[in-house]
């Protein structure tokens, strides 16, 4: 990342004054608020946010850690501890392992990785979309609303490494199937504890699922791709996902569905919206714009972002 | 007896004066005190035990309220200076815990060793009474150059992070390396083993 020539600063991702100039009807995004707090939750003469005892599982998959955060009064009692409810801690590990199992699910079908998944029959053309699992169609017709919704930015189709060009869902697969595992998790608990908040956290992707009524937001940091010892901002979010797509994490991985290269103008690009497979996608689709990217963000509608140039420049909705 | 009537009147009077004036400033007494006729010897003597008192007593009880104040304008700047400017927290820190925790762990633990695509990591926290005050990495892959620059990278930057992600109340990061979800997962351990 040290190494790509500075590209200098673009009017479009100075410093400062765009931070806080978005259009007067959207939430601004200033590590204070998001626009997704309770938004589909009945409103309740609040009591107050109280936080909650917190416990966390991981397992590794998808060739990445996943991590579980539960949030609910008791869910981090142990056998032994007063107030441990057994009931409650078998169906807290039962639910935890039955998320773990989909999204495992999900890796055995869609894995590029693993030769016998669906996904790689699918590349070497010894299975045919109609022939695939539900879940394969459900995920090729997403990758195709996400290439429209994205004007081509987004896609599914992809460059192998020999060049000819194969259907490869990676890049919408880990937000859908993080998002639905939330959500399933979440639901599966509904009786326990009386709710937990869910959030499942899969390599700096995020989605956030609460269900009690009495608990305050998630608290998610977005790293500071330039200086990464510190967070550049931080989302509250109960219901909704975080996405950041950036050169930080494992190098230049974003293919540019227009040039076939990789894309490194900026340094990254986060989304916060209602669901992680959709903030996922905008991310992505706006990290391979490079410097088009904010004006494109302008124009997305119901979703927070946060743009960091390779010159450390901010901008953000 | 007469003139015992007039001087007792005007003590009376006197002393009434007085004590409608009790909260006046010395100015005002003073005058009185001066007004007061040769008969009112008694009254002369009650003058400065009347008004004292009063003074003093007003006086401990301003010298009370000041440096209280002065210890919650203090507790204001500190909580001002604890708080990040950027995550103001609704009223949480003045709330009493709803749910009372159990004692709190102290010692070392050590998470498990966790494999990633680049090898093993795995890491050591240090616990307070239930606050990370260290965290090391007691094992990281080093098998080729990419790895090393990898962990030279994240693994102070998490340092930093474990410390302040506490004080910050962050329930997760976005952006964060697969190397850094292998170090946060065997973190993770080790803090489940500490019950934090």
């Amino acid at each position: 990342m040290d190494a790509t020539p500075d590209l200098g600063t673009s009017p479009a991702l100075g410093t400062g004054p765009d931070l806080k100039t978005g259009p007067a009807d959207v939430p601004v995004l200033s590590g204070l608020r998001s626009p997704y707090d309770a938004a589909d939750l009945p409103r309740l003469p609040a009591p107050g946010p109280v936080t909650h005892p917190k416990r966390a599982w991981v397992e590794q998959i998808m060739g990445m850690p996943i991590s579980i955060h539960l949030r609910a009064p008791g869910v981090d009692a142990r056998p032994g501890d007063p107030g441990f409810d057994p009931a409650a801690g078998r169906a807290l590990d039962q639910a935890v392992a039955a998320a773990f199992a989909e999204l495992r699910e999900v890796d055995a079908l869609f894995s590029t990785w693993i030769p016998g998944s669906q996904v790689s029959r699918l590349q070497r053309g010894e299975l045919t979309l109609a022939e695939a699992a539900p879940l394969v169609r459900e995920v090729a017709d997403l990758c195709d609303v996400a290439r429209t919704r994205t004007g081509g930015w987004f896609d599914a189709d992809l460059p192998g490494p020999d060049g000819a060009r194969r259907f490869d869902p990676t890049g919408l697969v880990k937000g859908w199937a993080v998002q639905r595992c939330g959500e399933h998790l979440a639901e599966a608990l509904d009786g326990v504890l009386g709710g937990v908040d869910v959030l499942v956290n899969a390599g700096g992707d995020l989605a956030a699922c609460c269900r009690r009524d009495d608990s305050a937001p998630f608290s998610v940091g977005i790293e500071d791709p330039i200086d990464r010892t510190r967070m550049i901002a931080t989302v509250p979010i109960r219901v909704g996902g975080v996405a950041t797509s950036g050169t930080a994490a494992r190098g230049e991985h974003i293919v540019s569905p227009r040039t076939g290269r990789t894309t490194a103008e900026l340094a990254s690009v986060s989304v916060i919206g209602p669901s992680l497979l959709w903030a996922d996608v905008y991310a992505t689709a706006a990290f391979a714009q490079g410097q088009d990217a904010v004006d494109w963000l302008r124009a997305l509608p119901g979703h927070s972002w946060l743009v960091v140039g390779r010159d450390g420049g901010v901008t953000a909705r | 007896m007469r003139r015992i009537v007039i001087a007792v009147m005007t003590t009376i009077t006197g002393l009434a004066l007085l004590f409608s004036y009790y909260t006046s400033t010395n100015s005002g007494t003073t005058l009185l005190g001066a007004g007061l006729p040769a008969g009112g010897g008694a009254g002369a003597s009650i003058d400065p035990a009347a008004t004292d008192p009063g003074t003093a007593a007003s006086d401990p009880g301003a010298a009370a309220t000041d440096p209280s104040t002065a210890a919650t304008d203090q507790a204001a700047a500190a909580t001002d200076q604890a708080t990040p400017a950027a995550t103001p927290k609704p009223a949480a820190s003045a709330k009493p815990k709803a749910t009372p925790k159990p004692a709190k762990p102290s010692g070392q633990f050590t998470g498990d060793t966790v494999d990633t695509r680049w090898g093993p990591v795995q890491v050591a926290i240090e616990v307070k009474n239930g606050r990370v005050v260290n965290s090391d990495v007691v094992q990281y892959p080093h098998d080729n150059q990419r790895d090393l620059e990898i962990n030279q990278v994240a693994v102070p930057i998490l340092n930093q992070e474990v410390v302040d992600r506490q004080s910050a109340n962050i329930d997760g990061v976005s952006g964060a390396t697969v190397t850094s979800d292998g170090y946060r997962q065997s973190l993770q351990s080790a803090f489940d083993r500490a019950h934090l």
